[in-house]
């Protein structure tokens, strides 16, 4: 079998770019989702539909960036 | 590390060339044939640690080349989004030189031309005239850019730094920089 409709987009989670990849691999529907800089994957999830994919593994990612501490300057 | 044991070959394809080739893809679990093999003694020329990164932050004769992004280098934060913290402290080994492990890479994620990625270097000091050391978070990014260095450059002397920043950042005492660097001299 091959990855089916192949498809990247970037958006914004907590304020940093995440990256989300899905394709669909026989009946189902993969979605991982990286940090952009420096391309580090943060979640994967799966889903009977592209939607329900992304949406798993941008909950996942949202939650480990909520995380990410900036430390004031100065 | 790989390498540091001897083996010379051994990368696999990007998965996202995978994908995006449309190649055939299986999810059977493929049957590997065993096979004898006995890793070299370890290489520990290609690795640095940190009595040699101290000495060559007091010496001033070991460039550094820190490979993470510029919040990582500047403090801002104290890992990649979204992943664990690993240190105390956020900054840069003093005097180190950021140059993002990605800037070596096209958008494609091949490497950019020889000439491109000298330039890349140069305009930061580095040109194999010198020993260089790379670091990152935990030595996995700055494989890369030693990988960049050694083989695609040619330079004679690269080492990664095996604690990177997970190390440094945690070491009482140690001199930690803020802020982005000065011009390269």
């Amino acid at each position: 079998m091959r990855a089916d409709e192949y498809a990247t987009r970037i958006l914004e989670l907590e304020g940093w770019k995440v990256r989300l990849t899905s394709y669909k691999l026989g009946n189902t529907y993969h979605c991982t989702a990286d940090n952009v800089e420096p391309g580090a994957w943060l979640a994967r999830a799966q889903g009977a539909t592209r939607e329900e994919a992304e949406s798993r593994a941008s909950q996942r990612a949202r939650e480990l960036l909520a995380r990410t501490r900036r430390v004031p300057r100065g | 590390m790989v390498a540091s044991f001897g083996a010379k070959r051994g990368m696999s394809p990007r998965t996202r060339t995978a994908l995006e080739s449309f190649w055939e893809l299986s999810t059977d679990v493929p049957k590997i044939p065993h096979a004898q093999y006995k890793a070299a003694k370890p290489d520990l020329s290609l690795r640095a640690v940190l009595p040699e990164v101290q000495a060559a932050l007091k010496e001033g004769s070991v460039p550094l080349v820190d490979v993470r992004s510029p919040k990582e280098f500047t403090g801002e934060i104290l890992a990649p989004p979204g992943l664990p913290e690993t240190c105390q402290r956020g900054g840069h080994i003093p005097n180190a030189r950021n140059i993002p492990w990605s800037k070596v890479c096209n958008d494609d994620g091949t490497f950019r031309t020889a000439d491109e990625l000298k330039k890349i270097y140069a305009s930061e000091g580095i040109d194999g005239s010198k020993p260089v050391v790379s670091y990152c978070r935990i030595g996995e990014r700055s494989s890369h850019t030693w990988f960049v260095l050694k083989y695609l450059l040619g330079f004679p002397n690269v080492r990664n730094y095996d604690g990177s920043w997970t190390e440094w950042g945690n070491l009482v005492g140690a001199p930690v920089e803020k802020g982005t660097a000065a011009a390269a001299s």
